[in-house]
Order: C-alpha cells, then structure tokens, then sequence
C-alpha cells in the first residue's frame, strides 16, 4: 500500500546576522545551512496495517508524512502510496488520503462544521446515501452532534481533533495519515479517538500511519512500529519485542499518608538488586520507585510497598520512546 | 513626574526595537519605497501632461518644477509621517492582548509614540534625509530659479515632526475604535483616502475651491502635509511659517486632549467588558 | 468544472451569511474603497479647472478610462483577495499544506477561501464613472460591443489576477513576498491615465512587462474609438491568456519548492 525507498529531504536554512550592520551585509552574501531532515528511509506498508511512526521531538515524523501525502518533495528517493507518487500526481493522492495533523487544523475557520462537511462532501464526490451512513457513524463514534452547528473557530481543541479527523474519514480513505493526533487532549477524548481509529482499522481495512509522542497510543493500537532518529530509521518491528529489549524501566510515583517520617533505610524490598536495577528515592511524602521489570514484576513491588506504607495514591509510569532510543543507543545497538 | 531624560531611558528600547525588527526586512523597506516612487512616477507624468496641455507656465502659482518638487516632498512627508499604530491597537485590542499592556508598569500611549518615533527615525536615516539631500544637490547643479534655503530645511523638519505627532494622535483615537467594530480596516481605509486628499498629497490645497480651502482651515488635516511642504518648499515667508507651525501646536493640544478622552473611555469599556 | 461551480456557490452562500451578520462593517469597507477612487476623481475634477483637456482627452473621456480600470481591479479584488494573505503570511507559517491535501486544484481551493465584498466599494464606483462619462460622451453601443466590453473587462481582471499570483508565488522561494507584489501593484496606478502622457521605456514596461495597460487605458481606447479592435480587445485577451499562463506556470513550480514549516 505504501512503499518508500531512500527517501530523503533536505531543508535550506537561511541565517540572518544580527544587528543592522550584519542585515546590511546579508543583501550582499547569504549564509546557507543545509539541514537534512529524513536521510535515506525505506519501508513498506501492507493494507491493512497500522503503524506507529515514532521518534524523538526534530526526528523527521512531520516531513516523512509531509512528503507522504504530497505536501513536500523530496530531495531523492521514492514514494508511492496505492501506486501514486503523491507529489507528482496530487490530486489523484489526496482522493483517496485522509489527512490529520494534531498541530493544525484544515478545516474552513470560519464555517459552521456542518458546512464543512458538506463541503467536502463536494470536494470528495461523495454519492449522497454512502455520505449519509458515513455522518452517522462518525457523529456516533466521535460524538459531533454536540457541536456541528458551530463554526470551527468556536471549537475546543478536542472538539476540533475530533472534527478533522472525522474530515479525514469522511471520504472512506484506503490511507490514513495521523500526525500527532492525541496532542494536548485529555484522557476521555484520546480514548474516543483511540477507539474510532481502531474501529476505522478493523472494519473498513483502512492502511493507518500514526505518530505520537505518546506510548499508550502506540500500545492500544499498533503492532508494527517505525523508529527514526535524526532523520534515519532506526528500527522497524514489532512493538512487544522492543519494549522487552529497551524499555525495561518502570516508574512508579505513590504518596502515602503514614505519619512517621519514612527514610529509605527502613524501606527494605528484600530484593537483591544493585541500584541499576532498583532505584528508590523520596521527597516529602511521596515514594518513587525505578525499577527493571524483567527482573521484577510491577506486583511484587507493589506489594512490598502495601506492606510498609499506606498508599494515598499510586501511579505507574512506563518508559517514553526518548528513553528507549537512549538505551537502545546504550546497548549498542545504533552507532551514534 | 519622572524626568525627560529619564523617560526616554525607559520607553527608547521600543524605538530600537522597532527600527532593528524593521531592518531585519530590509527587503520590504527597499521595496515599499519603490512603490511609493512609482506612485509619485504617475503623478509626475500626469503633472508633466498637464502643464504641457496648459496655456500658461504657471497655475495657481506653480511651475512644474514647483510642481514637481511639490509631490516629491509631499512623498517624503508622507512616508516620514505615517505609522501604523490604528492596526496594531485594533490588533491588540483583536486579540486581547491590550490588556496585557495595561497591566505593565509602563504607559501606554508613550510606548506606542515612541515605537512611532522608531519608525520616523529609520525613515530619517535611510530615506528621508539621504533624498533629501540628493534633492538639494540636483536643485544646485541645475541651477533653476527655485532655492531650497537651509532654514527652510531645518523648518520643515520642525513642522514634519509636528505632522507626525498629529497623525499619530489620530490614529492612537482610530485604532480605539477597534472596540466598536471589527472592520478597522474600513474605517482605516476611509481615513486614509480623506486624509490624502486633504492634506494636499494629491494636489496642493490652492487648486481647491475657496470654500473648501475655508472649511479646510478649521480641520486638522492641511497640517499634516501641506504645511510642511510649503514650508520646505519656500513658498511662504518666515512669518507665515511660524504661525503655520503654532497652528500645528495647537491642533497637537487638542487631539492630545481628545486622544486621551476616547483612551479614557474604552478602557473603560474594557474593564466592564473584560477584555 | 460543475463540481467547482457548485462549490464556488456553497462558498458564497456562506460568505453571504456571515456578510448579513456585519453589515455595518461591510458598509465601512466599501464607503472606504469607495471615497478612494472618488477622490481621484475629485482630482482630476481640479485639474480640469485649469486646463481644457488632458493630451487631447476631455475630462469624461478621462474619467471613462479611470472608470473602466476600476472594474476589472474590483472584480479580482472581489475573487482572489486570498493571494495577498499568501504572500504575506500562509506560506511563512506553513499554513499551505491544507491547500494541498484536497483533491481540488490548490489554487481554486485558496481563492475561493476569501470573498472580499469591500471590493464592491471599487465596481459600484467604476460602473458609475463608466456609464456617466457615456451618456456624457453619447456613446451608443452595440449587442456586440457590450459583448466585447465584457470580454476586456474579464481579460483585464484575468491580467490583475495573474500579476498578483505571479508575484504572490516567489513567496515559496523566498517566504513573504508581500511588498514585491505591493510594488508591482502600484504598476497599476499607470494605467489609470492615457499611456500617451507616459516616457517610451515606462510605456513599454506597462504594455508589455507588467502589463497593466491592457487592463485600462488600451482597452478602453477602443471604445472611446481612439485605437482598433485588433490590437485593443484581442490584444487584451491574448495578454491574459500570455500572462496566465506564465503566472500558473510559476505558481506550480512554487508547489513544488513548498517546504512547509518546521511545526
Ligand atoms: N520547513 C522547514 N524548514 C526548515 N527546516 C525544517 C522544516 N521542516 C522541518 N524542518 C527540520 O527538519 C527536522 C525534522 O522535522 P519534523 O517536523 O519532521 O520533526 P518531527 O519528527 O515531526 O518532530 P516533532 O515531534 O517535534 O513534531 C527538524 O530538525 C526541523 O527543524
Ligand atoms: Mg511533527
């Protein structure tokens, strides 16, 4: 369905001097900074798949889904999606695309979303009877009812996520690019968006590339991952593997409301672990244990802390993706 | 009461702010120059037709060399004057970031002058000035019977910088009128086609019929543009001069009082209203 | 084609609602362009005080040329006031990619974002000035001719359409070319008076470089019967389709050297 090979992208950077003396000598020479943002990226992408396509904050996320879906050119390399080179053939790209980037909206700022939707129904050259049983499931499963008659500039940020990526669904897309499409929502609104995302996958086949900065999202719904680093694929697999591998550390955050001044010293777990592996640290009245879960499981240690604490509140944490390349680098893995 | 000195400490950040954020677009300077040249290009063609139609050298006591001088110093004022203070309270104000500056400690309306005051001296150093003194120049070498005396000069930069301080009065009450509507590009608009009508950009107030010129003498806009080039231009003597200047004085008087009412009233307004 | 059209109308139908909604800010907007353009009347209403005619042309034949540039400058105006924003703002901000991921054309997608009704202040003034200084001039004219003004006035607003979006594109070389394309705009203002009263090389620069003569005063010569049908209205019409092509040519080669923004 997707299919990408040594692509790269590179981004001329203009500098300016500072001061107005050095603006003066700018008109004259220009300093030129070539950034490369992708550096030789290949993958395939099967019907049907969903992928999560992470890296750290600069990696190259954005600009490999830009060039995806025929907003950038590349510098070299290819890039096909459904057999159509989407910056050649734009249009024919976009008809069968659906387009989501959590940063910024594409709708229509000042219509009414119900007009958008319309409108897109124009655009898209929806038959009426498929475009109506296609509103309804989306106002279903993203809740719209409660806000379609407003224009979108009124709209909250969920709301509005919730609107583009029911304006990407609209048209029954065979590819689904979603660029950070949970930033900045709350837990009940990334769960809706989670669950239609899944439900779009499952029932229509519908080919998902998702990024985030968020693991959950990966975990909930996708098998396969992509990792890039400064513009270079990293690794390309399955997601249970590199999380055992990499992403052993577990964080857990608990207050506990017990009176006497607890100190690390009387806090005995009775595992015999060096502090690589079981790191304990308190500040005021709350406890937060790191630890290595292929050594120890996430039970045993909470029972351990029932036993000496009374636990007010409890988080767990897992590792962020930052954190797996780091250790991934670590290991060797990848030569920095 | 902070000293002079002290206050222009304070507030002339602002300026250099204005004049760096500015030159960084050197471009755009450079080309909103060109533009107005092109502007001023067509009138000098047209003005050239004219004369060339009329029966006489001079009409209402211009030749077209008055005439010529007359629209370029008209441009240069023009250019030194204007600000855009109206949009960037009606942006403020858009936005609601007006109330933002109310709360520092420092005042409004001497911020604004003096980011103005940025911009007037940028057109000084890498416009007006240089043009100006280009000008003189080509006036010597081709000897014509017209004289830009020095003092006349120094007048007019006087008179300029009286000018500037009326527009900006004018547009610091514009720009508050923001809080009534959202089409301040409108009503901006409407302002500047009267304005440049009449303060004489377009054509010297003495082609005007004389009721107008009358009506024209109790409204602030003659003192904008065409007192100054008058001045420079040395088309009215000493006395006259001053007495145009004291005029201007008076007007900066007034708007400053009535600037300051309107001010009054929106921020009121503002408050009732909570940004 | 009719998929545009129906778009095109759902847009307005839009545009007229929100219109309906500020009424008095619409009015602002159109007394605004309005007085502009009336003031250079009034001027030029001055200057014919003094003299009996202007290089041979009598004041309605003036005031009919400064009408008639009104028109096609209020109808691009009207359509594609989108571009100066795209010079000025979307493609710095990387607010270009949504243009690209609909399966319309990007530019059609652009311009139909923005109706700009101030620019009725420019057609209301223009159409009056233009039927004034006909009866006037006791101009009769034609089914054909009406036909012919048609064609030049869509021509010429074809040519203020192209000047803009080839000027409104180097900004995706060179990010905000807003006071390029606000330089070259004011080419328009020659246009606005006889050519004749213009130098050699500014005429040439005006007839064929920026070819804002054709949207005006060469058209327009023709109907006041001072120039011929061939080189006034097929002229006008082969330098719109010239410069549209070259505008469009332009334009998509600047899709192409889009970068979008780092976030
Ligand atoms: N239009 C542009 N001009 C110049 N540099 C750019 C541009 N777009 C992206 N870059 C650079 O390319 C690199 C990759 O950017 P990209 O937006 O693809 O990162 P990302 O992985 O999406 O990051 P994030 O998680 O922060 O969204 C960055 O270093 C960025 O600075
Ligand atoms: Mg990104």
């Amino acid at each position: 369905m997707i299919y990408v090979e040594n692509l790269s992208k590179e981004f001329c950077i203009y500098k300016r001097q500072p001061g107005i003396l050095g603006s003066l000598k700018g008109i004259f020479k220009r300093d030129i900074e070539i950034k490369k943002a992708i550096e030789n990226i290949s993958f395939n992408i099967n019907k049907g798949e969903m992928v999560g396509y992470i890296g750290a904050n600069g990696a190259g996320k954005s600009t490999t889904i830009k060039i995806m879906t025929g907003i950038l050119t590349p510098t070299s390399g290819k890039c096909q999606v459904n057999g159509i080179t989407p910056y050649e053939n734009r249009t024919a790209n976009a008809q069968h695309i659906g387009v989501v980037f959590g940063q910024r909206t594409q709708l229509w700022w000042d219509l009414p979303l119900s007009e958008t939707f319309t409108i897109l129904k124009k655009i898209y050259n929806i038959p009426e009877d498929q475009y109506n049983t296609r509103m309804e499931f989306l106002s279903e499963v993203l809740d719209l009812d409660s806000f379609i008659k407003y224009p979108v500039r009124t709209l909250s940020l969920g709301q509005r996520m919730r609107a583009d990526l029911a304006s990407a669904l609209i048209h029954n897309p065979k590819v689904l690019f979603l660029d950070e499409p949970t930033i900045g929502l709350d837990i009940v609104v990334k769960e809706k968006i989670r669950k239609a995302i899944k439900f779009i996958n499952q029932e229509y086949e519908t080919t998902i590339i998702l990024t985030t900065h968020d693991l959950q999202d990966i975990e909930e719904l996708c098998d396969r991952i992509i990792i890039i680093d400064s513009g270079k694929k990293v690794y390309d697999g399955n997601i249970k593997n590199i999380k055992k591998d990499y992403g052993y550390i577990t964080t857990i955050e608990a207050t506990f409301s017990n009176k006497n001044d607890l100190s690390l010293s009387n806090l005995s777990f009775g595992f015999k672990l060096d502090s690589q592996d079981l790191n304990l640290n308190i500040e005021d009245n709350k406890i937060i244990i790191r630890f290595n879960n292929k050594k120890v499981a996430v039970s045993q240690i909470i029972a351990c802390l029932i036993n000496e604490v009374q636990i007010k509140d409890l988080h767990i944490y897992e590792m962020g993706i930052e954190d797996i390349i780091k250790n991934m680098y670590k290991a060797g893995e990848l030569n920095a | 009461m902070l000293s002079l000195k002290r206050q222009c400490e304070i507030y002339f950040p602002f300026s250099k702010s204005v004049i760096q954020s500015n030159m960084t677009y050197k471009l755009n300077f450079v080309m909103s120059i060109c533009g107005g040249l092109l502007k001023t290009a067509v009138m000098y063609y047209l003005w050239r037709a004219i004369y060339n139609s009329s029966s006489q050298t001079a009409l209402n006591g211009f030749t077209l060399n008055d005439m010529v001088m007359y629209i370029i110093i008209s441009f240069i004022t023009s250019r030194l004057i204007t600000n855009s203070i109206d949009f960037q309270i009606a942006e403020e104000v858009k936005q609601g970031s007006i109330a933002m500056n109310l709360i520092k400690p420092i005042d409004y309306h001497t911020k604004l002058f003096f980011e103005a005051l940025g911009k007037l001296i940028q057109e000084l150093i890498f416009f007006a000035i240089p043009t100006i003194a280009f000008l003189i120049m080509i006036v010597h070498t081709t000897a014509g019977n017209q004289q830009i005396s020095l003092s006349n000069i120094f007048l007019y930069f006087v008179s300029a910088f009286l000018s500037f301080c009326i527009l900006f009065l004018i547009n610091i009450s514009f720009g508050l009128i923001a809080f009534y509507t959202i089409n301040i590009w409108g009503l901006t608009y409407i302002k500047f086609a009267i304005t440049r009508f009449l303060s004489g950009e377009l054509i010297p107030i003495i082609f005007f019929p004389l009721w107008v010129q009358t009506i024209l003498k109790f409204m602030p806009f003659t003192s904008l543009n065409y007192s100054p080039v008058m001045i420079c231009l040395g088309k009215i003597d000493l006395k006259q001069s001053i007495s145009l200047l004291l005029l201007q004085i008076g007007w900066i008087v007034f708007l400053f009082i009535l600037s300051r009412w309107i001010w009054n009233k929106a921020i009121k307004r503002l408050t009732i209203l909570g940004g | 084609m009719k998929r545009y059209l129906s778009l095109y109308k759902t847009f307005l139908a839009q545009y007229l609602k929100i219109l309906m909604e500020y009424r008095i800010d619409f009015l602002i907007g159109l007394i605004g362009f309005g007085i502009i353009q009336l003031s250079g009347i009034a001027f030029l209403y001055l200057i014919f005080a003094e003299i009996p005619n202007l290089n041979g042309w009598s004041f309605e034949q003036i005031v009919f040329i400064y009408g008639f540039a009104q028109i096609p400058r209020g109808l691009d105006h009207l359509i594609t006031d989108n571009l100066w924003i795209l010079s000025k703002s979307i493609i710095v901000k990387g607010q270009f990619d949504r243009y690209l991921l609909r399966p319309i054309n990007p530019l059609f997608h652009l311009v139909s974002e923005v109706i700009q009704f101030d620019a009725f202040g420019e057609l209301l003034v223009g159409i009056a000035l233009v039927i004034w200084s006909m009866i006037k001039l006791k101009i009769t004219v034609s089914f054909l001719q009406i036909l012919l003004f048609i064609l030049t006035i869509i021509s010429g607003a074809v040519i203020y359409t192209s000047i803009k979006l080839l000027f409104a594109s180097l900004s995706f070389w060179i990010k905000n070319s807003h006071e390029i394309l606000w330089m070259n705009y004011s080419l328009s203002d020659f246009s606005k008076y006889p050519l004749s009263i213009y130098s050699k090389p500014i005429r040439t620069i005006i007839t064929y470089i920026i070819p804002f003569g054709f949207t005006a005063f060469i058209p327009a010569s023709y109907f006041l019967n001072k120039g011929n049908l061939y080189t006034c209205v097929f002229g006008t019409f082969a330098a719109a389709i010239l410069s549209f092509i070259i505008a469009y040519t332009i334009w998509l080669n600047g899709i192409k050297a889009y970068e979008s923004s780092g976030s």
